[in-house]
């Protein structure tokens, strides 16, 4: 079976052909274009910049991820339809649907998490259910009991900023670059430790909640009683010690919550996945850790039509002309 | 109006003052630097009409809008984050001008990253957030 996946969530336009043969899954291209370079000069992504982007590229970036395949060779068509930028996702739901009735395939509609929960699939035959999933992007960070496919219970999340958010905001008011994952990680691989100290919000409370945004005010206190200079100086520290603090938290939080609910697996998902010092930390656990490739780490289309073959497989009905965009979608 | 205050509890308070002012249809402009307590004040704001929802930052979304259920006159708040949007423009195209109604309030953080912005609306209020000497003082100051 061949699924075509559709992804325009946010910044990238993404198409991927997946190949479903058995147990065996086959990514047969994974097309990305991302507008990275475009949001750079703002500092952040800018919705209607987003979404005419989106529009100038989608059937290109489809056209490309069917390879040599005729859209007739296409078993099943799936396409994001949120959560995300509204006008954005309108791009990405309106092309998956003319696509899929000119040439009479079915379409479903792909939850965007739940797309990020399943990423490790496409690289990890052996997860086993019950598992946590912790979710951690520019827009989510969450944690998810995952029951089997289509079975999922949110367990926490965070009350403020995401983590990826809290990157940004953090790389914004040190003079880094947009996005600040990389860059925040960058600075705090210069040193092996720190003298900032900053609090860990939330560590110690019994829920499975998170919270940023007092992280991002403590670092803004640390660099106002900075002159430029010493800011320059100390940036690598104040990263290091950001960073710290945010694993910490993710890390507690997904062990506290595996414990609890007896899971057999814990799964990564989402773009702040492929920071390496998560990684590592997740994999001293006591629990088989499942991470996506690098290639699906940040958002693609792949996971897209992994996620829509798994929903196919459980309602067999096509959607096309019942999905419609929502930005706040919940899993 | 303008307030001193030294903690989040009396930040809390001066919301919920606020919000006994406010009969819907109001444009709120918050301005404010990174860390000062923006949306901390719109989450306060939207608890004192029962908004039960924890509001969260809506950067990444932009948007995003929220039901109350005790107060009769406002109905519906609607949180928007101009963090990430260049011009009037962007703001009109993501269609703010559609929850604009008399039984609704409509609350803008970042509003000094959107020229013209006070155009939007004639009952606009804005509320400035500025950092105070200590860590945890705020300068408030509420225009109508």
């Amino acid at each position: 079976m061949k699924i075509l996946g559709i992804e325009s969530s946010c910044d990238e336009t993404a198409s991927s052909l997946l190949e479903v043969k058995g147990k065996n899954i086959k990514v047969l291209s994974n097309v990305i274009s991302s507008q990275i370079n475009i949001h750079k000069k703002y500092g952040g992504v800018v919705p209607e910049v987003a979404a005419r982007r989106h529009t100038e590229v989608i059937f290109d970036i489809i056209k490309k991820a069917l390879l040599k395949n005729n859209i007739k060779d296409v078993d099943l068509i799936a396409v994001t339809n949120g959560p995300g930028l509204a006008t954005s996702l309108r791009v990405g739901v309106l092309a998956g649907q003319s696509i899929a009735s000119l040439a009479k395939k079915p379409l479903v509609g792909v939850n965007h998490i739940e797309a990020h929960l399943l990423s490790p699939f496409l690289n990890n035959k052996n997860i086993k259910f019950p598992a946590i999933g912790l979710i951690v992007s520019g827009g989510h960070t969450e944690l998810i009991l995952i029951k089997d496919f289509g079975k999922y219970k949110l367990i926490g999340e965070t009350r403020d900023d995401a983590v990826g958010e809290a990157y940004d905001k953090v790389a914004k008011m040190l003079g880094l670059r947009y996005p600040g994952g990389p860059e925040v990680f960058a600075q705090a691989e210069k040193v092996s430790k720190s003298d900032i100290v900053l609090p860990r919000p939330m560590i110690n409370t019994k829920d499975f909640d998170f919270s940023f945004s007092g992280l991002k005010t403590a670092v803004l206190y640390v660099i106002k009683k900075m002159d430029k200079k010493q800011i320059k100086k100390m940036t690598p520290q104040i990263c290091y010690e950001f960073q710290q603090a945010v694993l910490d938290v993710l890390i507690k939080k997904t062990k506290n919550s595996a414990d609890k609910y007896k899971v057999k697996s814990i799964i990564i998902g989402g773009g702040v996945s492929a920071n390496k010092r998560l990684r590592e930390a997740l994999e001293n656990l006591d629990y088989p850790v499942y991470l996506p490739n690098m290639d699906y780490t940040g958002d693609n289309a792949s996971m897209i039509a992994f996620a829509g073959y798994k929903k196919w497989q459980r309602i067999k009905k096509n959607e096309v002309l019942k999905i419609k965009a929502d930005a706040n979608l919940k899993i | 109006m303008k307030y001193k205050i030294k903690s989040e509890k009396e930040m809390q308070n001066i919301a919920k003052e606020f919000a006994k002012i406010l009969c819907g249809g109001e444009l709120i402009l918050l301005y404010g630097n990174l860390g000062v307590g923006k949306t901390f004040f719109v989450r306060e704001l939207a608890k004192a009409y029962g908004v039960k929802e924890n509001v969260k930052s809506p950067t990444f979304n932009i948007m995003k809008c929220y039901k109350t259920v005790k107060e009769e006159k406002v109905k519906k708040i609607c949180h928007i984050d101009a963090y990430r949007i260049n011009s009037l423009n962007d703001l009109l195209d993501i269609g703010v001008e559609d929850y604009m109604d008399s039984d609704s309030i409509v609350i803008i953080e970042w509003a000094e990253r959107v020229k013209g912005i006070d155009k939007l609306s004639k009952k606009n209020i804005k509320i400035k957030i500025d950092y105070g000497k200590k860590d945890n003082e705020r300068d408030i100051e509420i225009n109508q």
